[in-house]
């Protein structure tokens, strides 16, 4: 090589790092090897170009390597000084959809709505309080659709698939809407996800637009990969598109100024074209497969048609015609209704049309300006829903107000309040509720873990435990609640415990127990018991299997002990006489949270037969045991009322959770 | 996919020496693209490129009378044309790219007979299928396409691939960035100067859909190496309107003109401006059956038959004649937005409603037709459908013009969906 065709390779190298700077390239990838392998592969093409040596391909990289620099630097420099300007991305895309990214934790604020939108690891909307790295594996009622069923609008609380969980409590409801889903990327979605959720009802939402046009499959595009990587992108495209005005003011959906594009696209013009035939055609087949697909899951299809805000309102409807030069003859609002009826018969599934139930709403069921439904929209949908399915309804009561982290429910006052903790803002709570949970008080807060609330039966004192779970490190505490006075029953050094109940008159405490050896070793756990008033303790001998949720039972007590052979929990019993354990009740599972009845007839616990917690309901008298619930989610912490055939429990169905109330009659004993 | 088959039938076409591979290729390649555009008439068209090819078969073999095949050819297809035109609405939907095997079998009939050659079955169905003009045309003429699937010329295969690439990247930016674009602007919500502004609008829209289109079809077809027609030719530069129909959808005016209008004028030469009229007639009917097609044709029909009168054929070729022919144009164009006559009186009726002029609209018909002439201009043609002896700064002029190009498709480029107006016709 000579001197001068080295100087020129040389001087333009030094250009091409300047342009493609592997310093610069790992402030945006973040990752150094990748940054010097790029720039490394762009010294290796210019030395590739330079030695084949035609004019058009030279110009053709220097403007492609020049291009690519000027656009990644203006990534690097949006993303480092103007990064509070960032718009998140909110989508990802899979194959043949997009669906939410997990994790998401964003605040949505305009003139109309502000509300927290939460996903989970899988991408499903959560509340606030909801742990985000907990996934929901099995489900019964999955809802599917666009931006009506995501509900960006009003808050998790708010959202029709929210609302109807009081009324089917027994039931995991997810919520799988996402903006702008046609009916493709929705049958895309169910085949490769919804159906890993085995759901028992199927719930698809369409509207009169997304769903209605350009009915085919979609690739990602090289725009929607832009999207997903990069911020200056999203934030040009964001405001360039937003500044767009809004017609009359608002969104008027399916509603085009011009002619055609009714003709073409909007299903509520009678006028057809043959893409609009294309579209409906196309709207059949998916419909139909969808239908088909979900029958061969053993899954029921339900399908929810929303009317558009100019369905509803007539004074809309005459805005946008005016407006638009739209004769009204020209126009067929019922025709989704229709066209959805003749489908639902011909692939058999269930439709619920939801065209009289908007329009004949007192309140007008849509934001002002945004398409979608406010609070009220999504009240009338729950409403028609739980209508449709009254004969479904869940055998208990969901009494907690929302979301958060309920549990340990017991009751005292005569059954007027219920006594519980809470996790909520990040906070510990135990709370004082009344009987349906109408109003709720915090009596104690901390950042430390409070649970295992109980009220003693003078209803003065307050015990709970207190302290790391995790770690094993938790006290059992005392409050006086008249005088507010502190004390730990567990105060001795190194003895720690947990699930502390009170006996009957009240002056005697029994609890799990257990200590830490010098190394940090624990001991296996064992039930002890608190003497109020000579305030000594003792640990009571039942072996060498650990103990836990001691009840008193009479003169005894009642507490589950880890069986060494099957590994399982089972109700044992410890007779203060006689010092002597005995086995009261062992399964083929798991059994948890037992309380006994006031008439001392009945055991309520959780079991863990079927990979969840149920409740079960032991007759000591016949040996009998009888199953209370059924649902996929976990039943645990039962807890009797003042007489046999209350109970008060806690429970999580896939992202809900509370406090239920459950009453026990005979066809519930009878039927199981 | 579809892609990946195409480029793998590119290369084989390119890379083979063996006629009856490449011809293969092409229909394998055409058969792939139909499948993934048409896929539920391919069965229709199929039968039509069968019907074609057997009539074709029989006028050769069984010495059937010319005239009495190509009459049953005609009438048949015709019929079919007809039953798909008028049903549309109750879901028979005329498979795209119906007309254009319908005028291409005609024509391969017709010439096959006028000029006494065989084509080969391979031949014949290569042509009749090539997939970068089924969907709407250029109506390519068989003599002109069958040799090009013969010569092959590897030294030529980089500049063909690059070539059609330019061709591909300019058609896509038509449609995808200029066409699209105007899309928003072409309503109904205008009254009087607006109004007038948002059909030449459509007109400029129409016309660079319909370019784009013709211009994709070129491109693709110059990877495999054949050389198809430039189908426009600067329309809005006619100085009259018969200028015009030889600047507009050339391939169907000359098809027009080969097929229909010198047949019925050998036959009756005083009946000219009868025949004109049959023949924009059968072009309107071709585009569909309704009243609005039909003044639309009547009229163009009319207005080219005056321009032959003595009376009025002074003021052909002046400068105000051709702002008149490019606005008369424009404004018959609106017949294609509207099936029924109601609609397209309606939208003409709003021409004479007062409303203030709208700026925005103004600088988008200012910036469209800056844009229009400088796509049009012989330099940027040079720079796009050339390859041969560009100088260094032509070659960085074309680098740049597609580059640029390029960026806005990959940045602004709309739904890759977006349907050609043409696609229907």
């Amino acid at each position: 090589m000579d001197n001068k065709r080295f100087s020129e390779i040389i001087a333009s190298w030094a250009v091409l790092l300047l342009l493609w700077n592997p310093i610069t390239l790992w402030l945006l990838l973040g990752k150094f090897i990748y940054s010097l392998l790029i720039t490394l592969a762009v010294l290796t093409i210019y030395l590739a170009i330079y030695y084949i040596n035609k004019e058009r391909l030279t110009i053709w990289s220097f403007n492609i390597l020049m291009i690519g620099s000027i656009f990644y630097h203006s990534e690097l420099v949006f993303r480092v000084i103007y990064g509070d300007r960032d718009i998140p991305n909110l989508y990802e895309i899979r194959d043949g959809y997009y669906f939410n990214k997990p994790f998401l934790n964003q605040v949505f604020e305009t003139d109309e709505y502000s509300s927290l939108y939460r996903t989970n690891c899988q991408g499903y909307r959560i509340d606030s309080e909801t742990n985000s790295s907990e996934s929901i594996k099995k489900c019964d009622w999955l809802f599917i659709g666009d931006s009506f069923t995501q509900g960006a609008q009003v808050e998790y609380n708010q959202l029709f698939s929210s609302l109807i969980y009081r009324d089917f409590c027994d039931r995991i409801i997810v919520n799988a809407g996402i903006s702008g889903a046609g009916i493709c990327d929705e049958y895309n979605y169910y085949k490769d996800e919804g159906v890993k959720l085995s759901p028992k009802v199927v719930f698809l939402q369409l509207g009169v637009f997304n769903d209605f046009y350009n009915v085919y499959e979609r690739e990602a595009s090289l725009k929607d990969y832009l999207v997903d990587i990069s911020s200056l992108y999203r934030y040009l495209e964001y405001n360039i598109s937003s500044s767009e005005e809004l017609p009359l003011g608002r969104w008027v959906e399916p509603f085009s100024q011009t002619i055609q594009v009714n003709i073409d696209y909007n299903i509520l013009y009678k006028q057809s074209s043959d893409i609009k035939r294309r579209d409906l055609k196309s709207i059949e087949t998916y419909i139909g497969k969808f239908a088909e697909l979900v029958k061969n899951n053993g899954a029921e299809l339900v399908v929810l048609l929303v009317p558009s805000k100019e369905q509803v309102s007539d004074v809309l409807l005459s805005e946008v015609i005016s407006a638009y030069n739209i004769n009204r003859e020209e126009l067929d609002m019922q025709y989704p209704s229709v066209m959805m009826e003749q489908l639902a018969e011909k692939y058999d599934f269930k439709l619920i049309d939801l065209y009289d139930d908007f329009r004949n709403s007192t309140e007008f069921p849509f934001f002002d300006i945004d398409e979608h439904m406010n609070t009220k929209g999504h009240e009338i949908i729950a409403n028609r829903i739980r209508a449709e399915f009254s004969h479904a309804l869940a055998p208990y009561s969901y009494l907690s107000r929302f979301n958060k982290n309920d549990r340990y429910p017991t009751i005292y006052n005569d059954g007027y309040n219920v006594l519980c903790q809470n996790y909520i803002n990040g906070k510990y709570n135990i709370t004082l509720n009344t009987y349906d949970f109408t109003n709720s008080q915090n009596i104690v807060s901390s950042k430390r873990e409070l649970i295992h609330p109980i009220i003693s039966p003078d209803n003065k004192f307050l015990l709970f435990t207190e302290g790391d779970q995790d770690m094993g490190m938790t006290e059992i505490v005392m409050i006086n609640l008249e005088s507010g006075e502190r004390s730990i029953i567990t105060s001795e050094s190194s003895k720690y415990g947990a699930i502390p109940k009170f006996n009957s008159p009240g002056d005697k405490i029994a609890y799990a127990s257990w200590s830490f050896d010098i190394g940090g070793i624990m001991s296996t756990p064992t039930i002890s018991v608190y003497d109020t008033k000579t305030s000594e303790t003792i640990d009571l001998e039942l072996g060498d299997q650990e103990c836990w949720r001691p009840i008193f039972w009479n003169d005894d007590i009642l507490y589950i002990q880890k069986n060494s052979a099957t590994n399982n929990f089972a109700i044992c019993s410890y007779s203060f006489e006689n010092n002597k354990t005995q086995t009261i009740l062992e399964c083929g599972y798991d059994i948890w949270d037992i309380d006994i009845s006031p008439s001392n007839k009945w055991i309520v616990y959780s079991g863990n037969e079927c990979d969840n917690w149920d409740l079960y309901l032991y007759d000591i008298e016949s040996k009998t045991i009888h199953r209370l619930t059924t649902a996929l989610g976990d039943e645990w912490d039962p807890t009797f009322g003042n007489n046999d055939s209350e109970v008060w429990f806690a429970g999580t169905s896939g992202i809900n959770n509370g406090i239920y109330y459950l009453t026990i009659d005979d066809s519930i004993i009878n039927n199981n | 996919m579809t892609l990946l088959l195409i480029i793998i039938s590119v290369l084989i076409f390119n890379l083979s020496k063996n006629h009856t591979i490449r011809q293969l290729c092409l229909i394998v390649s055409s058969l792939i693209v139909y499948w993934y555009f048409v896929r539920e008439g391919i069965l229709l068209s199929g039968l039509l490129i069968i019907g074609t090819l057997v009539c074709k078969e029989l006028i050769g073999v069984k010495n059937i009378k010319f005239g009495h095949a190509i009459t049953a050819y005609v009438s048949g297809t015709i019929l079919l044309y007809l039953i798909f035109r008028t049903h549309g609405a109750e879901g028979l939907n005329l498979p795209i790219g119906f007309s254009i095997i319908m005028f291409s079998g005609i024509s391969l009939m017709v010439d096959e007979n006028r000029y006494n050659v065989r084509y080969t079955l391979l031949d014949s169905t290569a042509y009749l299928l090539f997939f970068p003009k089924i969907l709407a045309g250029p109506i390519e003429r068989m003599q002109t396409f069958n040799p090009q699937t013969k010569l092959i010329d590897r030294a030529q295969l980089g500049d063909n691939l690059y070539l059609g690439f330019k061709i591909i990247a300019f058609g896509a930016f038509l449609k995808y960035i200029c066409s699209d674009s105007l899309a928003i602007y072409v309503n109904d919500c205008y009254n009087g100067i607006n109004q007038l502004i948002s059909m030449l609008l459509y007109a400029i829209q129409f016309y660079l859909d319909f370019w784009a289109y013709s211009l994709l079809a070129v491109g693709i077809s110059k990877l495999f190496g054949i050389d198809l027609m430039y189908n426009f030719n600067c329309p809005y530069r006619a100085t009259s309107f018969k200028d015009f129909w030889k600047r507009w959808n050339i391939s169907l005016s000359a098809w027009l003109k080969d097929y229909v209008y010198i047949p019925l004028q050998s036959r009756n030469k005083s009946l000219r401006w009868i025949n004109t009229a049959i023949v924009f007639v059968i072009s309107a009917l071709w585009h569909g059956f309704t009243i609005p097609f039909v003044v639309w044709g009547v009229l163009h029909s009319c207005f080219v038959v005056l321009e032959k009168n003595n009376t009025i054929s002074h003021l052909v070729k002046t400068r105000c004649y051709s702002i008149f022919v490019v606005l008369i144009a424009a404004l018959l164009w609106q017949t294609f937005r509207f099936e029924d006559i109601s609609g397209l009186c309606a939208c003409y009726a709003k021409l004479f409603i007062y409303d203030k002029i709208d700026l925005k609209l103004i600088c988008v018909l200012c910036i469209s037709v800056v844009g229009l002439v400088i796509v049009e201009s012989k330099k940027f043609q040079y720079l796009i459908t050339e390859i041969k002896g560009f100088t260094t700064k032509e070659v960085i002029h074309e680098v740049a013009i597609l580059t640029t190009m390029l960026l806005l498709l990959f940045i602004f480029g709309s739904d890759i969906s977006s349907q050609f107006f043409y696609f229907k016709y």
